[in-house]
């Protein structure tokens, strides 16, 4: 079984909305709501900066995209930041390809909808609009490597 | 000024400027302890001088209304889609000066929540409507008093009650 985390975070390190955890292994995927400790966070904050700025430091040529995905034996992580410094993280079986286009969409879509023009929505806060978490768990399960199949 | 398919950036500009002034009217009255009265009642003013300045504008080729409903129809599609680029859904009346403007999809509230969240604050984002209604309708030579209702958002409820001399 391979653990999907799908998380967004902020600019500031003591910010972030919630995770949601999904079971991807190619055709299974099992799906629950949790929350991820402030400590945990910060730790993910840090190996995600971490590893940009390694691999800003390694690439032979400018950097374009940067840090795009890692991949362990058991699951891969895939990154996505805006110019804003707003970050999209979604952590996929190993057999899925380059979802940057997904996690843009993500965005552009969900976020700056129903987050950016939310007057309620504060931009520096945890996202407690019912209505993001809604429509950001009907995107992920629209997704065409998404499968609700559980064993 | 406007495109099929493409979102231009006016609607955002008006979105955003719309949540800026709510925000910065009811923070700085909040110094002096006053209730939300005074702050809806501010919205509602800015929205009657603009209404009436808007309907100058869109009333330029129309012809004389023949009677309050003609008038109301108009709010209803010209003027509402001339704003929030859609009409109005449902219009009720009573025949005796009560009208009823019904928007399941109310373009100000569709981002904020589709249920009961964010409830209370609702009304805040449909002050300044209420006033761009009212305001419309004096300058169409109909005084009126305009309030709103929000029981499930986005849907939301203007009631215009006509005011005879």
């Amino acid at each position: 079984m391979v653990t999907l985390v799908c998380c967004v975070m902020f600019k500031h390190i003591y910010v972030y909305i919630y995770i949601y955890f999904f079971v991807v292994v190619v055709e299974v995927l099992m799906f629950y709501l949790s929350f991820l400790s402030l400590q945990e966070f910060k730790l993910m904050y840090g190996m995600l900066f971490s590893l940009k700025s390694f691999i800003k430091k390694l690439s032979p040529t400018d950097v374009k995209e940067g840090f795009l995905s890692y991949q362990t034996s058991k699951y891969k992580l895939h990154y996505y930041e805006t110019p804003t410094g707003i970050k999209i993280v979604m952590n996929t079986d190993i057999a899925v390809g380059n979802v940057r286009d997904v996690l843009q969409r993500a965005y552009s879509t969900i976020y700056v909808d129903f987050v950016v023009r939310n007057p309620l929505c504060s931009l520096d806060e945890p996202i407690q609009s019912e209505l993001f978490k809604q429509k950001i768990d009907a995107f992920v399960r629209g997704l065409p490597f998404f499968s609700a199949r559980v064993t | 000024m406007e495109r099929e398919g493409v979102r231009m950036a006016d609607e955002a500009l008006f979105e955003f400027l719309h949540m800026e002034v709510i925000s910065y009217i009811f923070k700085s009255l909040e110094k002096d302890d006053s209730d939300n009265g005074k702050c809806t009642a501010k919205l509602e003013g800015m929205g009657f001088r603009v209404g009436q300045g808007l309907v100058e504008r869109f009333t330029r080729d129309i012809p004389r209304f023949k009677d309050e409903l003609d008038i109301m129809k108009f709010v209803c599609k010209d003027f509402w889609a001339g704003i929030f680029k859609k009409q109005v859904d449902n219009l009720r009346t009573n025949h005796q000066g009560v009208y009823v403007l019904q928007d399941n999809r109310f373009r100000l509230l569709t981002q904020i929540s589709a249920g009961k969240q964010y409830m209370e604050h609702a009304p805040k984002f449909l002050a300044f409507t209420c006033g761009l209604v009212r305001g419309a309708l004096s300058n169409l030579g109909v005084n009126s008093i305009v309030t709103a209702e929000v029981s499930l958002l986005p849907a939301c409820k203007f009631q215009v009650m006509m005011q005879r001399a």
